[in-house]
């Protein structure tokens, strides 16, 4: 069966081959596509899990995105303080947040300013500094960037950053590489911020570091009951991210479907003109004993063998191209926004089978059904 | 996908007797209906049959009726005591395979596969191990003259040898009944000889082979005689 259904394929080996490609172009492309969710969502895991607060407690949780406004009171931090001995929170941290834009994506950043004497590992405790030094005790009108933003946007010590027309700050410290989101932040005290964004005593969450990370749901519970305020833990950020990739997944999905429903046509109209090309001979397979079900399951074997092929090489074509995205978003923001990982790898074989299957069942069936007298030029 | 039982390797005169019964074919034609074959009745006998009339007779519908390709409007087909007819489709084609071997005017042999690999198509869908097939089927091209040929593709074999493969395969399932149709129509002089030669010995061994032609000397080869004309099936002697 195995070698008449391949050796049925290499008859026509243009024709084959160029089916073929179809598929992997298919297949790759949704490849690529889904590939931006699996990268993004590694991304959130890796870095999550290790870093940031076990708690961020805000007035609008995640609603206004991953950088709320400046809109809560900074007295805050004292209303947790007072619930810290009875919580187990070991540390209270205002941040206030704001996204640089611009429309090369390459010059955006995100400002993220913290009490100077915490100091950045009070929230990031991974990184490193590789130029200049941390923030201190007293800082003011200064700045810390992570390696990515330095690149980008051309800061080195001593450089001037410019945050408004009012205010601007000078580059201090530049961070290590730490292949994460962090490369992309540019790190300040919180009043130098605060003074620039116009948002004195207000910011935009507060992180609360807990001596038991496990606690982090029921004392997220307990704050906001407190508080009157968004409470979300690491996880909750996390299950709100995978939401919205799942969202975005969807959407590229359904991108992709087009080339795999055109890659599936294709293989249909192979296999078809097999079949017609071939109704003698299987009209005199049928004659000398087999039985319908063998012709059936012979060219659905060749539609299947087709689209394995055209799996196998979508995914080869795939790799090559989140190569290519992740050497874009590398130089972008220091991270690699695609990734390969089993499961998109076992679903796109599984989707090309699947697609092999379908595309071949009515060519299966049309042969199968054939009359041996017609098969053969017998009437 | 394969007969779940292996090949006969031989199969008594009384299991294996070609009969028809009231055998008939009709096909609808605009208002009313053509009859290709009228009712008609025999016993095969062992040995080779020629069938004969000309073209438009009945004679392919005879062949078709008797291979179970077509569905008689009446009547039945009989080997030994099973009504071929009677059966599903698919049990159609494992009786076709355990019981019939087949020879067409054209070769029809798979194009991709070898000699020898057509030869073995059978076997292989009946379940015979691989050795064993490959013997059987090493043999039969032997018994044919083209053991040198075995692994050559159809399209790189002559008319003569393509036919002569059809043969082997015809045979290498040891079936009870041959049937041939126009097996000699498509070659010159010489190779239709031995083409001949190569069916008259399985009806020499008691096998029942059934002859279609329209050239009275090869129908002359034959042990018994039918003429067909206009549908109607009569016996010579």
């Amino acid at each position: 069966m195995w070698i008449l259904a391949r050796r049925g394929l290499t008859r026509r080996p243009i024709r084959t081959l160029l089916t073929t490609l179809g598929i992997v172009v298919a297949v790759a492309s949704m490849v690529i596509f889904l590939s931006l969710g699996e990268g993004i969502r590694k991304v959130f895991n890796d870095e999550l899990g290790g870093i940031g607060p076990d708690v961020q407690v805000s007035l609008s949780g995640f609603t206004q995105g991953f950088a709320p406004q400046p809109n809560l009171p900074q007295s805050t931090v004292g209303d947790i303080e007072k619930l810290a001995p009875q919580l187990g929170i070991t540390r209270v941290t205002p941040v206030i947040m704001s996204v640089r834009g611009s429309l090369d994506p390459s010059q955006s950043a995100v400002l993220y300013g913290l009490p100077a004497e915490q100091g950045i590992n009070a929230v990031f405790s991974n990184v490193a500094i590789a130029q200049g030094r941390l923030l201190r005790a007293g800082d003011s009108g200064v700045a810390v960037v992570g390696a990515k933003a330095s690149t980008n946007l051309k800061l080195t010590l001593g450089s001037t950053l410019r945050l408004n027309r009012r205010s601007a700050v000078k580059v201090v410290g530049i961070l290590q590489k730490s292949g994460g989101l962090n490369d992309s932040f540019i790190f300040m005290p919180l009043s130098t911020m605060q003074a620039a964004e116009g948002a004195q005593n207000r910011v935009s969450m507060v992180a609360v570091k807990l001596d038991d990370p496990k606690a982090a749901r029921r004392v997220a519970d307990q704050l906001a009951k407190s508080l009157n305020l968004e409470a979300q833990t690491q996880g909750d950020f996390l299950s709100f991210a995978d939401r919205a990739l799942k969202i975005s997944d969807a959407v590229r999905f359904g991108i992709s479907l087009i080339s795999l429903i055109v890659g599936g046509l294709a293989v249909t109209n192979t296999v078809m003109m097999g079949v017609f090309e071939r109704t003698r001979e299987f009209g005199t397979l049928r004659a000398i004993g087999a039985r319908p079900g063998f012709v059936r399951e012979l060219v659905l074997t060749e539609s299947l063998l087709l689209s394995l092929f055209g799996g196998v090489g979508g995914l080869l074509l795939g790799l090559v191209g989140i190569w290519g995205v992740n050497l874009y978003t590398q130089n972008l923001a220091g991270f690699d926004a695609a990734a390969l990982t089993p499961r998109l790898t076992l679903l796109a074989l599984f989707i090309s089978l699947l697609l092999g299957l379908i595309a071949g069942l009515l060519p299966a069936r049309s042969a199968s059904r054939l009359s041996i007298n017609e098969a053969l030029g017998r009437v | 996908m394969t007969a779940s039982a292996a090949l006969p390797t031989a199969l008594t005169a009384s299991s294996s007797q070609l009969q028809t019964e009231q055998l008939s074919r009709t096909y609808p034609s605009g208002d009313g209906q053509i009859t290709a074959l009228r009712p008609f009745s025999h016993t095969f006998a062992a040995g080779m049959t020629s069938v004969v009339g000309p073209s438009g007779s009945g004679k392919s519908t005879l062949l078709n009726l008797l291979a179970g390709f077509d569905t008689p409007s009446s009547g039945a087909v009989r080997v030994g005591d099973t009504d071929i007819h009677s059966l599903s489709e698919a049990g159609r084609a494992d009786f076709r395979l355990k019981h019939y071997g087949f020879v067409f005017q054209s070769h029809n042999l798979v194009a991709i596969l070898s000699a020898q690999e057509n030869v073995e198509f059978p076997l292989m869908l009946a379940g015979v191990p691989p050795k064993e097939r490959r013997e059987r089927a090493r043999a039969l091209l032997s018994q044919v003259g083209l053991e040198g040929r075995a692994h050559h593709l159809p399209s790189h074999l002559s008319g003569g040898e393509a036919q002569r493969v059809a043969i082997a395969r015809a045979l290498v399932g040891n079936p009870a009944v041959l049937l041939a149709d126009e097996p000699t129509g498509n070659l010159d002089t010489r190779s239709g000889e031995i083409i001949l030669e190569l069916l008259t010995r399985p009806a020499r061994e008691g096998k029942t082979v059934v002859l279609i032609t329209h050239d009275p000397d090869v129908a002359a080869l034959a042990d018994h005689h039918l003429r067909v004309r206009d549908g109607e099936v009569t016996t010579e002697r």
